[in-house]
C-alpha cells in the first residue's frame, strides 16, 4: 500500500499562492472577510507562512497539514474523529467531531482549523462547490486531507479502466496547479518514485522534525 | 409516479445518498440510478472538462474547466497550452469567482440619476442598441471631438474587430498598455534591427541579474515565467541558477532572489551601465561575439567606461563599489549569464539591459535573448498618453466607450484623468462587473465573463512558436449579457454606411471561425499539443516536413477548439546573428549617453532626486514608492474574495494593504511590523495601511501596495479601502511623490 507524501522545493517555489486558491475551490473552503481574518479565523487549509530559517533568512513556506506518521492530533481526539489511515493520510471524520479543539492545540503546526461559524456562500456561488467534498458544519475541526477524494476518484477510474492505480493518477489540487513545479506528490515507499528521491535529497528537511511527528510533507531548502 | 415515497424508496435513496457522499464517482452513479428510478432527486454529477482561455491578464493561458452537470466547479490549467502547460496562477484559479460573482451586472441598464449615484433602470437590448447607435452616429458626424474606445491591450482577431468598428465610426481605439514583450520590441529593434519581440530564455540561464523583472509575480506571461524560474533554479543535471534582483522595494522576486539590491527606478539605469563599465574595464565581455557582431563597440565602450566609473556609480546608486564590481564579475564568469528587465521599464533602462546582454554575448544563444518567431503585432496606441491629452484639454471626446475598467485602473495615468473622462457627454461600458466603469457610465451593456465567451487571442510571445488561443464558451450565459462585438454588429447595422461595411462579422463566433478557416488554409501548425508532440512537430518542420494534423476544415476547427488553441512550433535559430551580420553589427545606444547637458541618464544623485519629489520638504519627508501585487487584477474582475485574502500574505495580514519601511526609518517613527500607519501627502490625501519593516529597503522611502479601491463595487471589493492613488492628488499618479507618516 502506498504511503502518500508531498515534497515542496522552496528553491523552485515562487510564493505565488496559486496552491492556496486551488485548495480553496477544490475543498469548498469558505471565503473570509477582513473581520474574520482580523479575529484570526481565516479559513484556509494551506497558506504561505514566513518562517525564520537557520542563518537569519526568512523562507516563505506553503504550510498545510504535515500528514504526520506520528500525529499528535490523533492521540488526543476523544472520539477518533481524526485518525491515521492505512495510507498515511491523517483523516478527519466531521460527523464524529465534537469540536473540543484538543487536536488544534496538540498540532504544533497550527494547521487544524476550527469552524467558528457555519460556512456560507452567496446564493449565486453555491453551485461552484465541489460535490466530491462535503461541507463542514459549524463547530467541527477541518484541515488538508491531501485531496483524499481525488484518491477515491483515481482509484475508481483505474478500476473502471481495468488497471492498477498508478501513483501519478492521484494528484492533489495544489500540486496540480503549481506553476513552478515546486510540488511533487507520490508514494514515499516507492524507492523509484520522484517524491522518494527528492525526500532523500541532502536539501530535504521536515518542519519541526525534532518533535518526532514524522511529517510526510518534506521541504527542500533554498540556496546552494 | 406517486409523489409519496414508500419506505423502500426512502431507504434506497437514503443509502444511495450516503454512498454518493462517501464513494465519490461510483456513489454518484448509484445515486443517478436512484434518480432515474425516482425522478425526484437531481444529483447526477456528470463530470466533463472543456477548454477555455484565461483572461485575467494578457498572457491568455489555456484553462480546463471542470463541469459537473454543466456547472463549472473548478479551473485547471490546460496541459496542451504551450506556455501554461497545465498550470495556473492564483488569478487564473480565482477567475471562476468572476463568473459566479453575486454582484455582476444582470443586464443592460441606463443611468437615471447623476453619474456615480448608481441609479439605474433596466432596459431591453434593442433599446440599448438603439441608444448607442444614435450616439455613435452623432459622434461620427463630428470628427472634431473624436470618440475614444478604451480597452486593455489585446491582440488577435477579436481585438482587431473591436478596433475596426470604432475606426469605421471615426473613433480612436485606445489600448491600455500591458507589460508584454511587445513593449520591449522597439528598443530591441533599435539595437539589433530585428523587428520581433525579444524572448528571454530564463530557464536555461545560469546567472541572472534582473532589473525589476517581476519573475515570481507577473512578468510577461506569469505562468510561463514561473515555470521557467523553477527550472532555472533546479533542474536535473544542471547547477542551480543564481538570481540577483534589483528592485525599489522587496518584491516577492526580491525575496526569492539570492541577493536583493534596493535601488530606485531612476538609478537602476546607472547601475546597469555601471555593470557594463565594470565588465569592460576588466575586459570580461564576450570578445568572440563582439568581434563578430559588435559593430561600433569601441565608441560605446569608451563612453560607458568614461561616463560610469564604479565609484561614481556607487555614489549615485548607494550600491558599494565592491558590490558593483562583484556583480559584473559574477555575471561575466557564469557560463550563460542573462540580464532581465521589466517590460514597464523606461526606454533608457531597457537599452542598458540589452547592451549588457550584448556585451555578455547573450544574443541568440541558449539561456539568452532570442527573437520571437511570431510576426510582431501592431503596436497599439499609448493609452496613458491619450489620457494625458484629455487632461491637458487637447482631446475632448463627446463619446467614450469602455470595454473594461483598465482605463480607470491605471496607476500611471496623469492626475485628473478621471475628471477628464467624466467630461464626455456620453459614456458606455461593456464591462460584466460592477466596477469603476459604472461610476462614470451612462449606459451599461454588460458583456459575458471569460468562461461564457469566445476567445481568439494572440498571447504574448514567450515560447518558440506562433500561438493563437482559441476557444468557444465553456458555459452558457448565466445572466442577460451580450458579447461586445455582437452588440457592435447590431449598432453597425442600425448606423449603416461605412460602419456597417466595416463589420463583416455577425458575432465573435463568426470571427473565430473565419480565423480557423484562414489557419486551415495556411496549412501550417496545428492544434495545441503536448510537449513531446510539439517538439516532434518542431523537429519535423526543421527538416522540411509540414504535417497537416486534420483532413477537413471542420475537423481542424473542432480539434483546435478542443485543444484550446493553435500553434506553429517552427523556430529559426540565429535570427539575430544573421540580421546583425547583414547590418554590420549592433547599434549601441550611444545617443542616450551624449545628452546635451553632458549628464548621462540616471546619473542624478539621491539628493537631486529628492529635490524633484512633489511636495518634498520637512513636512513630507518620505519618498513614496508604489507597486502592484501580483494578485491584484488590473484587467479582469476585482471582486474575487480569495484574491483579497492573499493580500498582506505571507505576513499574516490578509485583506490588508501594506507599506514597506526600512528598519531605521521605522525606528525613527517608533513603528514596527504590524503597526497601523497613516500616510498623508501634500495634496491632502491620506491612506491607512499596515506597516511592514523590511531589512534592506531604501532609507527614507515607503513602498505601498496598489490595490484599486471600489467603494461602489462588489461586496468584497468594497471592503478594501486603501487606494494609494488617494495620495496622488485624488485620482492620478505623478512620477515621484513625497508623504509624511504617522501612527494611525
Amino acid at each position: 500500500m502506498a504511503r502518500w507524501g508531498l515534497v515542496i522545493d522552496l528553491d523552485r517555489c515562487t510564493a505565488c499562492q496559486a496552491c492556496v486558491v486551488a485548495c480553496k475551490h477544490e475543498n469548498n473552503v469558505p471565503f473570509s472577510t477582513p473581520e474574520t481574518s482580523a479575529r484570526g479565523r481565516l479559513m484556509t487549509w494551506i497558506q504561505l507562512v514566513g518562517v525564520e530559517m537557520p542563518g537569519g533568512t526568512t523562507a516563505m513556506m506553503p504550510m498545510m497539514c504535515q500528514q504526520c506518521d506520528r500525529p499528535p492530533c490523533t492521540d488526543v481526539c476523544p472520539t477518533s474523529a481524526t485518525y491515521l489511515n492505512p495510507e498515511g493520510i491523517v483523516a478527519q471524520i466531521y460527523p464524529r467531531c465534537i469540536g473540543c479543539r484538543y487536536c488544534t492545540n496538540a498540532c504544533p503546526y497550527a494547521v487544524k482549523l476550527f469552524n467558528w461559524t457555519a460556512p456560507e456562500w452567496p446564493e449565486s456561488m453555491a453551485p461552484m462547490r465541489n460535490p466530491d467534498v462535503s461541507i463542514r458544519p459549524m463547530g467541527v475541526v477541518e484541515k488538508c486531507t491531501f485531496c483524499h477524494h481525488r484518491l477515491q476518484q483515481a482509484r475508481e477510474e483505474a478500476r473502471a479502466a481495468g488497471r492498477a492505480l498508478a501513483a501519478e493518477d492521484y494528484v492533489p489540487a495544489c500540486v496540480q496547479t503549481c506553476p513552478s513545479d515546486a510540488m511533487v506528490f507520490g508514494d514515499l515507499d516507492d524507492p523509484h518514485s520522484q517524491v522518494a528521491g527528492l525526500a532523500a535529497s541532502t536539501r530535504a528537511f521536515r518542519w519541526m522534525e525534532d518533535l518526532g511527528t514524522r511529517p510526510k510533507v518534506v521541504y527542500l531548502r533554498e540556496g546552494e | 409516479m406517486s409523489d409519496i415515497l414508500t419506505r423502500r424508496d426512502f431507504l434506497f435513496i437514503g443509502g444511495a445518498t450516503v454512498a454518493g457522499v462517501t464513494l465519490g464517482e461510483a456513489g454518484r452513479r448509484l445515486l443517478a440510478r436512484a434518480d432515474a428510478r425516482q425522478g425526484a432527486l437531481h444529483v447526477t454529477g456528470q463530470q466533463r472538462f472543456v477548454t477555455t482561455v484565461c483572461r485575467e491578464c494578457p498572457a491568455a493561458c489555456g484553462v480546463r474547466v471542470r463541469l459537473i452537470d454543466e456547472v463549472p466547479v473548478k479551473l485547471e490549467g490546460n496541459p496542451l497550452c504551450p506556455f501554461g502547460r497545465g498550470r495556473l496562477c492564483a488569478k487564473g484559479q480565482a477567475a471562476i469567482e468572476g463568473y459566479f460573482d453575486p454582484d455582476r451586472l444582470v443586464g443592460p441598464a441606463r443611468r437615471t440619476g447623476k453619474r456615480g449615484e448608481h441609479r439605474w433602470e433596466p432596459i431591453t437590448w434593442d433599446a440599448a442598441i438603439a441608444e448607442l447607435a444614435s450616439h455613435v452616429t452623432a459622434a461620427a458626424s463630428q470628427p472634431a471631438s473624436q470618440t475614444l474606445a478604451f480597452a486593455a491591450e489585446e491582440h488577435g482577431p477579436l481585438a482587431s474587430a473591436w478596433a475596426r468598428f470604432w475606426e469605421a465610426a471615426g473613433a480612436k481605439p485606445v489600448w491600455m498598455h500591458a507589460a508584454t514583450p511587445a513593449r520591449l520590441r522597439r528598443r530591441f529593434a533599435a539595437l539589433t534591427g530585428v523587428e520581433a519581440d525579444p524572448q528571454f530564455d530564463l530557464e536555461h540561464a545560469t546567472h541572472v541579474v534582473s532589473f525589476g523583472a517581476p519573475i515570481a509575480e507577473d512578468w510577461l506571461s506569469p505562468v510561463w515565467a514561473q515555470r521557467a524560474y523553477g527550472r532555472f533554479r533546479r533542474s536535473p543535471s544542471r547547477t542551480r541558477g543564481r538570481l540577483v534582483q534589483i528592485d525599489a522595494h522587496r518584491s516577492i522576486t526580491a525575496r526569492k532572489a539570492d541577493e536583493w539590491l534596493a535601488v530606485s527606478p531612476e538609478q537602476q539605469v546607472t547601475l546597469a551601465y555601471g555593470l557594463a563599465s565594470g565588465i569592460l574595464r576588466e575586459n570580461r565581455s564576450d570578445r568572440t561575439f563582439l568581434d563578430a557582431f559588435g559593430g561600433n563597440q569601441a565608441a560605446f565602450e569608451r563612453e560607458v567606461v568614461d561616463t560610469y566609473p564604479p565609484d561614481e556609480v556607487a555614489t549615485a546608486t548607494g550600491v558599494p563599489v565592491v558590490t558593483v564590481l562583484r556583480l559584473a564579475r559574477d555575471l561575466a564568469a557564469s557560463p550563460r549569464p542573462l540580464v532581465l528587465v521589466n517590460a514597464d521599464a523606461p526606454a533608457g533602462l531597457i537599452d542598458a539591459v540589452f547592451a549588457l546582454n550584448t556585451l555578455l554575448g547573450a544574443l541568440d544563444r541558449e539561456g539568452g535573448v532570442v527573437a520571437s518567431p511570431a510576426p510582431p503585432a501592431e503596436e497599439p496606441s499609448d493609452g496613458v498618453a491619450v489620457l494625458g491629452e484629455m487632461v491637458a484639454g487637447t482631446r475632448q471626446p463627446r463619446l467614450i466607450a469602455l470595454r473594461d475598467a483598465s482605463a480607470l485602473r491605471s496607476l500611471s495615468a496623469p492626475a485628473g484623468y478621471k475628471a477628464a473622462i467624466d467630461k464626455a457627454e456620453f459614456i458606455v461600458s461593456f464591462s460584466p462587473y460592477l466596477d469603476e466603469t459604472a461610476d462614470v457610465a451612462d449606459l451599461l451593456l454588460p458583456g459575458p465573463t471569460p468562461l461564457e465567451s469566445w476567445h481568439a487571442v494572440t498571447p504574448p510571445s514567450v515560447v518558440r512558436a506562433e500561438c493563437l488561443a482559441l476557444a468557444r464558451p465553456a458555459v452558457g450565459a448565466r445572466l442577460d449579457t451580450r458579447e461586445s462585438l455582437t452588440v457592435l454588429r447590431s449598432v453597425a447595422t442600425k448606423a449603416g454606411g461605412a460602419i456597417a461595411d466595416a463589420c463583416s462579422w455577425t458575432s465573435s463566433e463568426s470571427i473565430a471561425t473565419a480565423e480557423m478557416e484562414r489557419l486551415y488554409a495556411a496549412r501550417r501548425g496545428g492544434p495545441y499539443s503536448d510537449a513531446h508532440e510539439t517538439t516532434w512537430l518542431s523537429e519535423l518542420e526543421r527538416g522540411g516536413w509540414w504535417v497537416s494534423a486534420t483532413a477537413t476544415k471542420g475537423a481542424f476547427a473542432q480539434a483546435v477548439l478542443e485543444a484550446g488553441g493553435w500553434d506553429d512550433p517552427f523556430f529559426a535559430p540565429d535570427g539575430i546573428r544573421e540580421a546583425l551580420k547583414a547590418r554590420g553589427g549592433v547599434s549601441w545606444p550611444a545617443a542616450r549617453l551624449t545628452l546635451a547637458s553632458g549628464t548621462a541618464p540616471g546619473r542624478a544623485t539621491a539628493d537631486s532626486l529628492n529635490q524633484t519629489l512633489v511636495g518634498a520638504d520637512d513636512q513630507f519627508p518620505l519618498r513614496l514608492i508604489t507597486f502592484t501585487p501580483a494578485t491584484v487584477a488590473l484587467h479582469g474582475g476585482e471582486n474575487n474574495p480569495s484574491l483579497f485574502e492573499l493580500l498582506g500574505q505571507p505576513e499574516g495580514q490578509p485583506w490588508r494593504v501594506w507599506a514597506e519601511l526600512n528598519p531605521d526609518t521605522a525606528g525613527e517613527y517608533g513603528i514596527s511590523s504590524g503597526s497601523e500607519i497613516r500616510l498623508t501627502s501634500a495634496s491632502g490625501g491620506s491612506l491607512d495601511a499596515v506597516a511592514l519593516v523590511v531589512e534592506g529597503m531604501t532609507h527614507g522611502a515607503v513602498a505601498v501596495a496598489f490595490v484599486p479601491a471600489l467603494p461602489a463595487g462588489g461586496r468584497w471589493a468594497r471592503l478594501v479601502h486603501a487606494d494609494v492613488r488617494s495620495l496622488m492628488g485624488g485620482d492620478g499618479r505623478r512620477d515621484r511623490f513625497a508623504v509624511r507618516m504617522a501612527k494611525a
